[in-house]
C-alpha cells in the first residue's frame, strides 16, 4: 500500500466517473445502421416512414440504410437472419411481435431494450409496457425485448349501404354480442332476396394461414369470457370450466353460421388481404379486420368512405359489460450481434418521443394507433369527429380497456397461434365433429406444445 | 555425411509431390498449363463450395437434431403431409408423363394446324410459375371464381367449392400441376421421337405393325429408357415442388394438403422453427436418395440410347 494514499484512490475513482459520464451520452457520428422495415399497406406508409429516418440522420450525423419489404418476405429474412447470426440493427415486421419476438426472445437472440422503454414509460399504456416483456429461458426471467410504438384491435367494418339496402337502419344494429352477429344473418337473408346472390352477411376468415383468422378467433374468445387461457405468468388454462366453454362457444359462433351458409366458403382459404378484398367486392357485409386498413384503402372514394362504409367497435358482451379489446402492439427490436447497437437504441429512441411517433403515425394515414395515449389526447387528427373510421377505432385501442396478447405471455401460443389450432378445431366442427372432440384435440395440441415452453409459475 | 542425407531427403519429397501430382491429375497438364487448368477450375470449385456445399451443409447441420424429428412426429399434420405428398407424387408424375408422351405422338404431325397448336400448347410452361398458380387459386374460388361462373353461366349450376375439400383442393393443385408441366415433358418426348430412324417405321409398315401396335412394338421400346430417366427427374423435381401447393391450395383447408416442400417451409417461417422445417424437408431424404443413385446410374451408362 505503501504507492496508494486515500486521496489518490478518491482522485482516479473521480476521473473514471467523469470520464464514463462524458462517454454515454455521446454518440458518435457518421456512423451507418442497416434497418428493416415492414413495407406500408400504401405509399403514405412508407413515405411517413423514410421522412422520419431522414430525420433521425440528420439530427443524429448517421445514416441509416433501410429495407422496406412486404410482410411474408420480410419474416423470412428476419428469421433467416437470426439462425444465421448475420443481423442487421433495427428491425420490425407487423406480426413479428406474434410471430418471432417470443421465440427469440425465449432463446435469448435479441437486446434488452429497457433502457429505451423506460425513458418513455410513462407515456405508454400499461397494454403496450406489458406487450413488451417477453420471457427469456436462458437468463429465466422477463425483460423488454422490443420497443412498442404503434398498435391494433379488432374492428369491425360493415357496409351501412348493404344493412340499409336490406331494409335496416344503423341504429338496428344490437349492442350484445350474439345479437350483434346474429343480425347480419337476416341482412344476408333479405340482400339474397334483391338477387345478391352471392353476398354473405358475415365475412370471418376460417384459414390456416396469415394472422386474421387467430385475431378473429382470440377476440370472440375474450368476448365469450376465455380471456384467461394463458395467465400473465406464461401458464395454460385449459383445464378451466370457464374456458374450455369459451372456446367451445366461439368455435360454434364461427362454424354454425359457415355451416349455415352466412360465411363465404372460400373463408375457409382465404389469406390476410382476402377478407379486405371480398369486403371492398361487396361481397360480405362486415368482417372482423385489425386495424383500420379496410376504410384508409378507400379513402380516396368520399362517397365509400363516408357515406357507405361504418367501423364498428366490438359489441358489449351478453351481459351488456364492456369487452377489452385485445391490443396487438407492435414493437421494434434489436437483435444480438448487431454492429451498432448503440446507434440503433438512438434510432428506437428517437421514434418513440411522443412528438415524433405522433407525426409519424399521423403522417402514415393514421392506420395504427399509437400506444402513447398522450398522442390521441394532444392532436385533434385522432378523434376527428368528421372521420367515421379512426375515431372508433381510438376510442376502442387507445381509450377503452385493452388485453395483452397470450403470445407475449409464452411463446407457446404464438406456436399455437402459427399451427392456427383453433382454425383447424373450427374446421373439424364445420366437417362433422362435435364441438367437445374439437376442443379435446385442440386443447391437447396446446398441451404439447406449452410442455416445450415451461414458465416457473412466478414469472 | 549430413549434405547427402540431405540431397537424398529433398528427392525423396520431390519424388513424393510428383508421385501426389500423378495421382491428382494422372499424366496430364504440367507447368503453365496446369496453372491455367487451375485456374479455370477454381472459380467453378468456389461456386460450388459457396453455393452448393455449404447450403447442403448448413441445411444438415440444422435438421441434425433427433429432436427435431420427434416433434415432426409429433405433429398431427405430418403423417397427413406424408399421404399427400406421395400422392401428389404417384398422379403428378405420372399422369403428365403418360399424357405428355402420347401428346408427343401427336404433335409429330407437320401440317401447319397441329405446329400452331403446338406453340399455344407450350404456353403453360413458358409463363411464370407464381402468377399462373395464383390466377389458378383465383378462378378456383367457388363464389366468384371463372370456373364455377362458366359452369353457371353454361349449365345453370353452382359449382363446387373447390378449394374446401382435401381431395378436391389435392387434385386441383395436381391437375394445376400436370398443366403446367407437360408441355416441357412433351417436348422431351417429341425430341425423342423424332431421334427414332424412319427405317425402322418402314420395316415395321412391312410387317403389319401400324397404329397402336407400332407404339407397342417399336415407338415405347425405343422411349422406354428415356420415359424412366424422364420418370425419375420428374419425381424429384415434383417431390420439391413448392410453388403449386403454397399458391393454390396454401395448405388448405384446414392444413390437410400440405406436402413436405410446403409443410417444411411453414415449420421453418411461419412457426418460426428452422431446425424443425429442415427436418420436415430432409424427412423426404430416404425417397430422394434411392432416386437419385438410380438416375445417376441411368445417365452414366455409356452406350447411346434414346
Amino acid at each position: 500500500m505503501s504507492g496508494i494514499d486515500r486521496r489518490t484512490v478518491l482522485k482516479g475513482s473521480l476521473g473514471v466517473a467523469a470520464a464514463s459520464a462524458l462517454a454515454r451520452p455521446a454518440l458518435a457520428k457518421g456512423q451507418t445502421i442497416k434497418v428493416w422495415w415492414n413495407q406500408g399497406f400504401y405509399p403514405a406508409e412508407d413515405a411517413a416512414f423514410r421522412a422520419l429516418v431522414k430525420d433521425w440522420e440528420q439530427a443524429s450525423g448517421n445514416r441509416v440504410e433501410l429495407t422496406l419489404l412486404p410482410g411474408q418476405a420480410l419474416n423470412e429474412k428476419i428469421i433467416s437472419a437470426l439462425t444465421s447470426g448475420d443481423v442487421p440493427d433495427v428491425m420490425y415486421a407487423d406480426n413479428a411481435p406474434a410471430q418471432i419476438v417470443p421465440q427469440n426472445a425465449w432463446k435469448g437472440r435479441l437486446v434488452d431494450v429497457s433502457d429505451i422503454v423506460e425513458k418513455v414509460k410513462s407515456s405508454l399504456s400499461p397494454t403496450a409496457i406489458q406487450s413488451a416483456q417477453f420471457y427469456n429461458a436462458e437468463e429465466k426471467k422477463r425483460g423488454y425485448y422490443g420497443v412498442p410504438f404503434k398498435g391494433a384491435t379488432l374492428n369491425i367494418p360493415v357496409w351501412k349501404s348493404l344493412i340499409e339496402k336490406a331494409g335496416y337502419k344503423m341504429s338496428d344494429v344490437p349492442k350484445t354480442w350474439d345479437k350483434f352477429f346474429a343480425f347480419f344473418e337476416p341482412v344476408q337473408d333479405k340482400l339474397r332476396k334483391k338477387h345478391m346472390r352471392h353476398t354473405y352477411g358475415l365475412g370471418y376468415t376460417l384459414s390456416t394461414t396469415g394472422d386474421d383468422p387467430n385475431n378473429t378467433f382470440n377476440q370472440l374468445l375474450v368476448g365469450y369470457g376465455g380471456g384467461g387461457i394463458v395467465s400473465p405468468d406464461g401458464q395454460l388454462h385449459t383445464k378451466d370450466p370457464k374456458v374450455r366453454k369459451a372456446v367451445i362457444d366461439t368455435l360454434n359462433s364461427m362454424a354454425v353460421p359457415f355451416k349455415k351458409g352466412y360465411v363465404p366458403p372460400s373463408a375457409l382459404n382465404w389469406g390476410d388481404p382476402d377478407n379486405n378484398n371480398a369486403f371492398h367486392a361487396k361481397e360480405i357485409v362486415m368482417t372482423p379486420n385489425d386495424t383500420i386498413s379496410i376504410s384508409v384503402a378507400v379513402m380516396d372514394n368520399k362517397k365509400w368512405y363516408y357515406d357507405e362504409i361504418a367501423t364498428l367497435q366490438l359489441p358489449l358482451d351478453n351481459d351488456g359489460k364492456q369487452v377489452p379489446a385485445l391490443l396487438g402492439v407492435e414493437l421494434a427490436f434489436i437483435p444480438k450481434g448487431a454492429k451498432n447497437i448503440e446507434a440503433g437504441k438512438d434510432f428506437i429512441s428517437y421514434l418513440v418521443q411522443p412528438k415524433h411517433l405522433g407525426s409519424y403515425l399521423r403522417e402514415a394515414k393514421g392506420r395504427w394507433l399509437p400506444v402513447m395515449p398522450e398522442i390521441v389526447h394532444n392532436d385533434p387528427y385522432w378523434l376527428d369527429a368528421k372521420d367515421p373510421h379512426r375515431p372508433p377505432a381510438v376510442r376502442q385501442g387507445v381509450l377503452g380497456p385493452t388485453l395483452t396478447w397470450f403470445y407475449v405471455f409464452n411463446p407457446a401460443y404464438a406456436q399455437v397461434d402459427a399451427e392456427h389450432v383453433f382454425s383447424v378445431a373450427a374446421a373439424d366442427i364445420i366437417n362433422g365433429m362435435s364441438p367437445d372432440q374439437a376442443v379435446d384435440k385442440a386443447f391437447s395440441r396446446m398441451e404439447a406444445i406449452f410442455s416445450q415452453y415451461q414458465i416457473p409459475h412466478q414469472a | 555425411m549430413d549434405a547427402t542425407v540431405g540431397t537424398t531427403t529433398l528427392g525423396d519429397a520431390a519424388a513424393a509431390r510428383g508421385g501426389i501430382r500423378r495421382r491428382l491429375f494422372g499424366e496430364g497438364p504440367h507447368g503453365s498449363d496446369l496453372n491455367w487448368a487451375l485456374a479455370f477450375l477454381v472459380p467453378y470449385v468456389a461456386v460450388f463450395l459457396l453455393f452448393v456445399l455449404y447450403p447442403v451443409g448448413y441445411a444438415l447441420w440444422l435438421g441434425h437434431h433427433p429432436e427435431s424429428y420427434r416433434e415432426l412426429f409429433n405433429d398431427p399434420i405430418y403423417l397427413k403431409t406424408i399421404v399427400n405428398t406421395l400422392v401428389y407424387l404417384a398422379l403428378g408424375v405420372n399422369l403428365h408423363l403418360f399424357g405428355a408422351l402420347m401428346l408427343s405422338g401427336f404433335f409429330t404431325r407437320t401440317n401447319w394446324r397441329v405446329r400452331s397448336l403446338f406453340l399455344v400448347y407450350i404456353l403453360p410452361w413458358a409463363v411464370p410459375a407464381i402468377p399462373t398458380f395464383i390466377a389458378i387459386h383465383w378462378m378456383l374460388n367457388g363464389e366468384w371464381g371463372f370456373l364455377n361462373n362458366l359452369l353457371y353461366a353454361v349449365f345453370g349450376i353452382d359449382g363446387p367449392s373447390w378449394l374446401n375439400y382435401r381431395w378436391l383442393a389435392l387434385f386441383s393443385s395436381v391437375g394445376a400441376y400436370i398443366w403446367k408441366w407437360m408441355p416441357f415433358w412433351t417436348v422431351i418426348f417429341l425430341a425423342g421421337r423424332m431421334a427414332i430412324p424412319q427405317e425402322l417405321y418402314e420395316a415395321a409398315d412391312m410387317d403389319g405393325a401400324v397404329g397402336i401396335k407400332r407404339f407397342v412394338h417399336v415407338t415405347f421400346p425405343l422411349l422406354a429408357n428415356l420415359y424412366l430417366v424422364c420418370t425419375l427427374l420428374s419425381t424429384i423435381w415434383t417431390l420439391g415442388d413448392f410453388n403449386t401447393i403454397y399458391f393454390v391450395t396454401g395448405g388448405g383447408p384446414a392444413l390437410s394438403t400440405h406436402v413436405l416442400a410446403t409443410l417444411g417451409f411453414r415449420d421453418a417461417f411461419e412457426v418460426d422453427n428452422p431446425q424443425l422445417g429442415m427436418a420436415a424437408v430432409l424427412s423426404a431424404l430416404p425417397l430422394l436418395i434411392p432416386l437419385v443413385v438410380i438416375l445417376m446410374r441411368k445417365l452414366a451408362k455409356t452406350e447411346v440410347q434414346i
